[in-house]
């Protein structure tokens, strides 16, 4: 266990090195962020001395190199924008997009889970059509679209929930169900199928050859065989969430981490892109790593 | 030969030995509901099972046998499938009249079951001990120490070398043989009054296959447990079984002690089966087969359902289907050619 954490560690800070490097060439090809910095009538003198003073007159090899030895030592950079260091200007955003993404995935997780349970077991009576219905229209609705029928319904018309920004729990309830319903979506749709075919199986009915009853059949014996595909997508679908919520950030003006990645790059505010995106790859392989260890504990055979 | 009614059939052949039978199964009928229409699956299908005696269930794959192993225990999948008819009678009392839950209790400690595959019929996820556990937690309250005490006894009767690591391994870290142990460990964890077979040696090699019937019928004469035992295999009807039902298209067409089964087959598809057995001491060019294909159950005439493969069809067999027919103290017959 201890080689398989130290390989993908390994592994890990490759990928990031490989793509620092993609994304700090990008960045600097897409165009000189010193004309978005400086006022429109400012001289070619202080445009000049501005982009010496950001270290951008120097070569794209002098200056990765003099931003690997800064990251070496913890320093992530400036933000051209804010005028503080990225790992400042990310911290906030980055917690409210975990706050969401969490939400969302948990809500979805719990709610697909049950409904596939329900589907699966009552399959071709009601609750299985309601399920159906459900991640239907989950999976064909767009995010935008939902939240703003949301905000209409339930804030404007109603008035029982805010509409936009962040607060407490009531202000999670909207944006949490816009995110979460595609996820809820699939996870309800996939465990619904590989419930199906786990109940199927030849252990299942042994299982009630025993005498167990159904609860037990279903929730020990069925479940957790069908959950080995499902958490495949829930992780997947968590980095996801974390790394692309823009729409629905954006149509409640959630302060995240999406909206925040999404402007420094309109300013070409070169250290925050780069900290993000090292930000949401971090994130996502973290993601895949605790999906494979989460295997691992789900079924024995992998840990083999 | 005589014809007789199933009833006055009963009364002839089983009041002096009545307190024996633990599994009385009358007429059952397990009928498939499908978009094709109603397929009689299991259609009037009755036997008994006395202490200790071992029934071999013969015919071909779609005949009925898993299905009437399984509508005994009230496992036939639903609602795909229903048990439409009959009575099934554990020492007299009729479980088609049990509630869900009474069922439960009938379930793994009165009537276990063995199933085909060991590859599949057990848990992946969960450990030996689990799985082995589970009826002794459910059906006798055991807890703790006294719990793995008696799961190490379990396996080491069902002679399965080092019992402490084997409860602790997962079903994928044992082979073939050793799952099928293990089912079977399962199966009599609770002490049964009776052991369902459904095709428990098909999947395991020939070898393996020895071993574990021996050891069935070893535990079989210890505990004086009936066993009901499903296969297509005559080789083991021959080794295992007191008495044969040969199954055609959801009925038992011919029932009878093995040792006149094989001497004196009366029904002609039984005939035909046991000849398709290869004799290893008759060099055969070809292996002999029965001409045509078994009837869909959806499809059933009014007639016997073997008449369009029977090399003796006569035109009465095509109407009417024929009633059961005793030959012999010990064998009775569905064909109008012993009417």
């Amino acid at each position: 266990m201890l080689r398989f954490v130290a390989g993908r560690l390994l592994q890990a800070l490759i990928t990031l090195w490989l793509l620092s490097l993609a994304v700090f060439v990008i960045a600097r090809v897409s165009g000189d962020p010193v004309i978005i910095l400086m006022p429109m009538e400012a001289s070619s003198q202080e445009l000049a001395a501005l982009s010496k003073e950001l270290g951008l007159d120097r070569s794209i090899a002098h200056q990765y190199w003099v931003y690997l030895q800064n990251v070496a030592q913890g320093d992530f950079g400036r933000s051209f924008r804010y005028r503080r260091p990225v790992t400042d200007v990310v911290g906030q955003p980055l917690l409210n997009t975990l706050w969401l993404a969490t939400s969302a995935i948990i809500f979805s997780s719990v709610v697909g889970v049950i409904l596939g349970v329900l589907a699966a077991t009552n399959r071709g009576r009601w609750p299985d059509r309601v399920a159906m219905l459900v991640s239907l229209l989950g999976q064909s609705l767009p995010a935008f679209a939902v939240g703003i029928i949301f905000i209409l319904v339930f804030s404007v018309t109603l008035g029982w929930l805010p509409t936009s920004g962040l607060g407490g729990p009531a202000h999670y309830v909207l944006p949490v169900i816009t995110l979460g319903w595609v996820v809820t979506a699939s996870v309800t749709r996939l465990l619904r199928s590989s419930m199906l075919e786990v109940l199927d199986s030849e252990f299942i009915k042994l299982a009630r050859a025993k005498g167990l009853g159904k609860r037990t059949v279903v929730f020990k014996h069925a479940l957790r065989n069908a959950l080995v595909p499902v958490v495949t997508i829930i992780g997947m679908t968590y980095g996801v969430l974390l790394t692309g919520a823009i729409t629905t950030e954006v149509v409640f003006t959630w302060p995240g981490l999406g909206r925040l990645a999404y402007n420094a790059v309109l300013s070409r505010d070169f250290p925050l892109v780069q900290f993000c995106v090292l930000i949401f790859a971090a994130l996502i392989i973290g993601l895949n790593f605790l999906v494979d260890v989460s295997y691992a504990l789900l079924d024995p055979r992998i840990r083999a | 030969m005589t014809i007789l009614d199933s009833q006055s059939l009963e009364s002839a052949a089983a009041p002096a030995r009545d307190d024996d039978v633990v599994l009385r199964v009358r007429d059952l009928k397990t009928y498939l509901y499908t978009k094709r229409g109603v397929g009689k699956a299991v259609d009037g299908v009755s036997f008994d099972l006395r202490r200790g005696e071992t029934l071999g269930l013969v015919g071909e794959s779609g005949s009925g046998k898993s299905m009437t192993c399984l509508s005994v225990l009230r496992l036939n999948p639903e609602p795909a499938s229903r048990i439409v008819g009959g009575q099934i009678l554990l020492r007299g009392e009729d479980l088609l009249q049990k509630t869900d839950s009474e069922m439960r209790t009938v379930r793994g400690r009165r009537i276990a079951i063995v199933l085909q595959d060991p590859m599949t019929a057990l848990n992946p996820v969960l450990t030996i001990k689990d799985q082995v556990g589970e009826t002794l937690r459910l059906h006798q309250g055991l807890r703790g120490r006294t719990l793995w005490q008696r799961a190490v006894e379990l396996l080491k009767k069902l002679r399965i070398s080092d019992p402490e690591r084997r409860l602790n391994s997962y079903p994928h870290q044992l082979s073939g043989g050793m799952r099928q142990r293990i089912v079977s460990a399962i199966a009599l964890s609770c002490e049964p009054e009776v052991l369902l077979a459904d095709e428990p040696t098909t999947a395991l090699d020939v070898t393996v296959q020895a071993a574990l019937l021996k050891l069935l019928k070893d535990l079989q004469r210890e505990a004086g447990f009936p066993i009901l035992f499903v296969t297509h295999d005559f080789g083991i009807v021959a080794r295992m079984c007191d008495t044969v039902a040969v199954m055609y298209a959801g009925k038992i067409v011919e029932k009878a002690s093995t040792a006149t089964l094989f001497r004196s087959p009366a029904h002609p598809y039984t005939q035909a089966l046991l000849r398709s057995v290869p004799d290893v001491l008759v060099e055969t060019e070809r292996l002999a087969s029965i001409e045509g294909q078994p009837p869909s159950i959806f499809a059933l005439s009014q007639g016997c359902a073997f008449a369009p493969r029977c090399p003796h069809v006569m035109d009465r067999c095509r109407v009417e289907y024929p009633s059961e027919i005793r030959l012999a103290q010990d064998q009775t017959v569905r064909c109008w050619r012993h009417a």
